[in-house]
């Protein structure tokens, strides 16, 4: 967990980003919890991304990218937003304690940072970017069919 | 063998063994071997006396022999033991590996041994990689006593997402929340479910919200409910070009449609219709004139004919639609094309479950010459609401899918989703397993059939063609052609003798008509939601 936290850490040193307030965007705040961004809306530009299920908005990825799928590089090209988000999902869980909670375990999110994630998407993610994932040894569960 | 000690044991008097002798086959000779030194008095006893403690003493101290004599040799014997084939170099090797896990009774069950494994995984915080693996039963993730537990609580209806939301931002700006996490479930309004240890943590949570009440209740989730909560039922249709659709609101209500175009992006859908335009209303629209609308009054499905839309001076532009590049004949904001009209509809007001298209509804959006049986969308989705149990022991069926279509069969059994049927063919295996999507019931011409349903329910007559699943009956009661398909149809040797009451009107009444032309009612016929009766009309005198 450490290096993930230290290299994020040193992305955002080079980007130099200013800190949103409650943004967070994968730092720790001064003495609080490493987190992602939380949504700043409650609309239709709520996404989730599909390998993760991250909630949030198309313009906070587009910005950020995705805290926890940094190697889709969405905060880089317009279209990875678009094609590894969807607006597409079902239910909201708000995981303050990915260690502890139960629902996050029952979600295969548990190792994800604290944020706001969605229950289930309805898309898988596109076979070039499942490769991605291979690539960065990271684990994808596509969608449950019935 | 007998189950052995592993702990290390201590040094001297060992006894130089050949390997082989280590093997279980020779175990028990080897036991013998060792009683019988040991009888010779050369390792002092640590009790004295016979009979039955002596008989104990030896037992001691055969094990004892049997730990000194294996301690460079013992993984061989381990090894046996499970009866796996590791080549004596490997001996070694595994020996040093397996000092670190704890040694284990052999008698010890698997299935606790694989529980334990999972349980320590589940908990540990390794990297992402290499955790547990997507095959890991879900069964494995149940909750425990020991993990935090889920509260019901009540907050303002409408607002659940952003409930959720609040409170985690509320979590990073203060550090003492103690809640594990809240679910907003897109279907049940007016709650919420925190995650906490105790119903305190879930208390102070909520202090301050405005969506959640002070005097809010706090309900227990009962253990084995949880998993229930996080249930997310996916959907069965995957809405995809070429689905049959139902209409739920407007002017095309209950009317059969299909899809064209999805866009999940915007939630909406582009789907083909039969249209119900009044050409009249609409040519008085787009001149100008105020027509007072009839609100029940529903035109009649008919195809679009720009000729005729033309003789009423209706202006029919043809223009090309910019995302699918096809053609389209515009008339007042509505696309049409080969008499349908394509319409934009938002996936909310169209039924996509359990879609049923009658015969006749299939038949009329087909342009003549389309091949029934031939369409596949049509046949998936009759399949796809076949309802269970349809296919029984001892039902003639027919392969209509893939490799073996057209083999003629009878059902042997029926499991779930796969049905094993007994070929009619000599040379084939005695059963053979399909998929019921890949099979249809099989009628021959000179059966009896009785229609269980679709449209023509009740019907009972007999066949005489069969055209792939399409099936043609002679009907008992009108002596006329009707067109089904095989699914829904059984053998019957029932005789129905039809319909013959709607309403207050019987069969053969002399009923009288408006315009004082009265008739005979010859017939009576009931569609999806119209009844219709026959009439043979006399001529007013």
């Amino acid at each position: 967990d450490s290096t993930e936290a230290n290299s994020r850490r040193g992305e955002e040193r080079r980007r130099g980003e200013a800190r949103m307030r409650g943004g967070g965007g994968g730092m720790m705040d001064d003495g609080g919890v490493e987190h992602a961004q939380i949504p700043n809306s409650f609309g239709h530009e709520l996404r989730a991304c599909l390998r993760c299920r991250l909630v949030k908005t198309y313009d906070q990825f587009r910005e950020n990218g995705c805290e926890n799928c940094p190697f889709l590089d969405m905060d880089k090209d317009r279209d990875n937003v678009v094609s590894c988000t969807t607006a597409n999902f079902t239910g909201i869980i708000s995981l303050m304690d990915p260690n502890r909670s139960w629902a996050a375990r029952w979600l295969r999110i548990g190792r994800f940072i604290p944020g706001c994630y969605t229950l289930a998407v309805s898309e898988e993610l596109p076979e070039e970017y499942q490769g991605m994932c291979q690539d960065n040894n990271v684990q994808y569960f596509p969608p449950k069919r019935p | 063998a007998a189950s052995r000690s592993r702990a290390p044991a201590g040094g001297g008097g060992v006894r130089k063994r050949s390997r082989q002798d280590n093997f279980i086959d020779d175990s028990a000779i080897e036991d013998e071997d060792e009683d019988e030194e040991d009888d010779g008095g050369s390792r002092p006893r640590k009790k004295g006396g016979g009979g039955v403690r002596g008989f104990f003493d030896e037992e001691a101290q055969v094990d004892e022999d049997e730990e000194e004599e294996d301690e460079g040799e013992g993984e061989d014997d381990f090894i046996n033991d499970a009866g796996a084939d590791i080549p004596d170099d490997d001996a070694g090797r595994g020996s040093r590996s397996r000092h670190s896990i704890p040694m284990r009774d052999e008698e010890e069950d698997i299935d606790e041994i694989e529980r334990q494994v999972r349980e320590r995984y589940a908990r540990s915080t390794h990297i992402e990689y290499g955790e547990e693996a997507a095959d890991v039963e879900q069964q494995a993730l149940l909750p425990s006593v020991k993990d935090p537990k889920l509260w019901m609580v009540k907050c303002a209806i409408g607002h659940e997402r952003e409930t959720a939301i609040c409170l985690m931002q509320k979590f990073i700006d203060r550090t003492d929340l103690q809640i594990k996490s809240v679910v907003a479930l897109d279907h049940l309004k007016n709650y919420i479910y925190v995650e906490a240890e105790k119903e305190a943590h879930v208390k102070e949570a909520c202090k301050g919200l405005r969506n959640i009440y002070a005097s809010a209740k706090i309900t227990l989730v009962p253990i084995k409910e949880m998993a229930d909560v996080l249930y997310v039922e996916s959907k069965n249709v995957d809405l995809a070009r070429d689905t049959w659709v139902r209409m739920k609101l407007g002017v095309y209500k209950g009317d059969l449609a299909k899809v064209v175009d999805v866009d999940n992006v915007r939630q909406r859908v582009t789907v083909k219709l039969i249209p119900r335009i009044d050409l009249q209303v609409l040519a008085s629209k787009l001149e100008g004139r105020v027509v007072a609308k009839k609100k029940t009054f529903v035109p009649p499905p008919r195809f679009f004919n720009i000729d005729e839309a033309r003789e009423m001076h209706i202006r029919v532009e043809r223009r090309r639609d910019k995302d699918s590049g096809e053609y389209f004949e515009m008339v007042d904001g509505l696309m049409f094309k080969d008499g349908f009209l394509y319409k934009p509809v938002s996936i909310k007001s169209i039924h996509t479950q359990g879609i049923q298209p009658s015969f006749d509804e299939l038949e009329k959006f087909k342009k003549p010459g389309d091949d029934m049986n031939g369409d596949m969308s049509s046949l998936n989705t009759l399949f796809s609401n076949r309802k269970k149990g349809h296919f029984m022991k001892g039902d003639a069926v027919i392969v209509v899918k893939g490799d073996l279509k057209n083999l003629e069969g009878w059902v042997e059994k029926v499991e779930d989703t796969t049905v094993h049927i007994r070929p009619k063919i000599s040379d084939l295996p005695k059963t053979l397993a399909f998929n019921e999507k890949e099979l249809c019931k099989y009628f021959k011409p000179g059966d009896h059939v009785k229609v269980v349903s679709g449209v023509q329910e009740g019907t009972t007559g007999m066949v005489v063609k069969v055209d792939g699943h399409v099936l043609i009956i002679l009907s008992d009661t009108t002596k006329e052609h009707i067109r089904v398909f095989a699914d829904h149809v059984v053998e019957s040797s029932e005789i129905t003798t039809g319909i013959t009451r709607i309403g207050d009107y019987e069969l053969h009444d002399l009923v009288l008509l408006d315009n004082l032309s009265f008739g005979v009612i010859i017939r009576v016929e009931t569609e999806a939601f119209q009844a219709s009766v026959f009439l043979r009309i006399f001529n007013g005198c």
